[in-house]
């Protein structure tokens, strides 16, 4: 991008982008900075009034909101249990396993429509897709972003169709699309979907975890 | 004197099922956020509904963010993201652009006092004009005093990008000032 400031000025720049000291700008810059400061005092003159108090709105809220099972069983499953199995039921479970993970590889448990090979010993790369012509933006949030509220952008193909590629670790990973800033919706295309535990709903993919040599 | 309870400490109680321990969490960034929220749409009622939003929203992902040390940044992304949406929305009901800014009224009547009620209307006026990502980064830097750092994590954009916003929203307002004794 070309830079529209002038080699000279740019001291100024650095000033006010709080690079900078007052004392180290050079004179002829000083009034313009003293002039911008006026700007930047009126700036904070607060024109607007005080926003109401919202802490009984969102106490409210908060307190209305319901643990869901599902969030009750993640819980329960993050919690170290010992576990008890006969050995009829414990080839069973294994046989289920394997299976899952036979499924998985195929590519037919992944929330997107396509999961392609992993590219790195410990991450796959796995395509998410959302068809939204009226979108203007969409981004991909979740776990493996830490529910980063910005999220993964998904670029536009400029058909309606959005697609990114986004590295995963194997496991189980919940996420939502977020259209046209913080409109969070589940993926139509995954197999699963779970409760937040507070009335919407997050998407899950399975990433299988065997990695190619 | 007993110290704060640090954001992380209030995140574990309110995870371990204590909820009314995020009410301290709202009363502690409320008013930064409800600020920020004022600044953007130009109107106290619209900012309270947005920040109501988005520290329910906050309450409702906190089982998932694993950094509660930056919670501050995390919640004013969270508000931002809900401006944009808000002003998004507004944008395509072509409703005209709300500026309280606009009908000041002079605070007292000596001069210096009319001068500087009008020099805050058009600042104001000309903020509600600019650009929103221009807008801001205005505010997160003069406003609230982020550094370019902050700005870089809360609107998840390079601090070059930040500075060429600053840049081309400090020009702005420049511009629309011009005339005015500064």
């Amino acid at each position: 991008m070309k830079n529209p400031m002038p080699p000279e000025r740019e001291p100024l720049s650095r000033y006010l982008d709080g690079e900078l000291d007052y004392a180290a700008l050079p004179d002829d810059l000083k009034s313009e900075a003293d002039r911008f400061e006026r700007i930047v005092r009126a700036l904070r003159d607060d024109p607007y009034g005080t926003p109401r108090n919202v802490r009984d709105a969102v106490m409210t809220r908060v307190r209305a909101a319901t643990v869901s099972p599902w969030r009750r069983a993640w819980q329960w499953a993050r919690t170290p249990k010992t576990l008890r199995l006969s050995p009829l039921t414990g080839a069973l479970a294994l046989a289920a396993a394997l299976a899952i993970l036979v499924v998985a590889r195929s590519g037919n448990v992944a929330g997107s429509p396509e999961l392609p090979e992993p590219a790195g010993a410990q991450r796959a790369t796995t395509r998410f897709v959302l068809v939204a012509p009226q979108a203007g933006t969409v981004a991909i949030t979740g776990d493996f972003v830490n529910w980063d509220p910005q999220g993964v952008p998904l670029r536009s193909r400029g058909d309606g169709v959005w697609t990114v590629d986004v590295p995963l670790e194997p496991g189980v990973h919940h996420y939502v699309f977020i259209v046209d800033g913080t409109k969070w919706q589940p993926d139509p295309n995954a197999a699963m979907q779970v409760d937040d535990g507070f009335g919407q709903r997050n998407s899950v993919i399975v990433v299988p975890g065997a990695t190619r040599s | 004197m007993t110290e704060p309870l640090s954001d992380e400490a209030i995140v574990s109680r309110v995870l371990g099922g204590d909820r009314e321990a995020f009410g301290l969490l709202v009363d502690r960034y409320q008013t930064e956020l409800a600020a920020y929220a004022k600044y953007m749409t130009g109107n106290p009622d619209e900012a309270a509904d947005l920040v109501q939003n988005a520290l329910v929203r906050a309450y409702r992902a906190l089982h998932q963010c694993q950094d509660p040390r930056r919670l501050k940044g995390w919640l004013f992304r969270i508000v931002a993201n809900e401006c944009k949406t808000h002003l998004a929305r507004r944008k395509r009901r072509h409703a005209e652009p709300l500026s309280a800014a606009e009908g000041l009224a002079t605070r007292g009547d000596p001069a210096t006092e009319a001068e500087a009620a009008e020099l805050r209307r058009r600042v104001h006026a000309a903020l509600q004009r600019l650009p929103l990502e221009q807008r801001e980064a205005l505010v997160l830097r003069y406003v609230h005093g982020m550094d370019l750092g902050e700005m870089a994590e809360t609107l998840a954009a390079s601090v070059g990008a930040l500075k060429m916003r600053l840049l081309r929203g400090r020009e702005a307002l420049r511009r629309e000032l011009e005339g005015m004794a500064l």
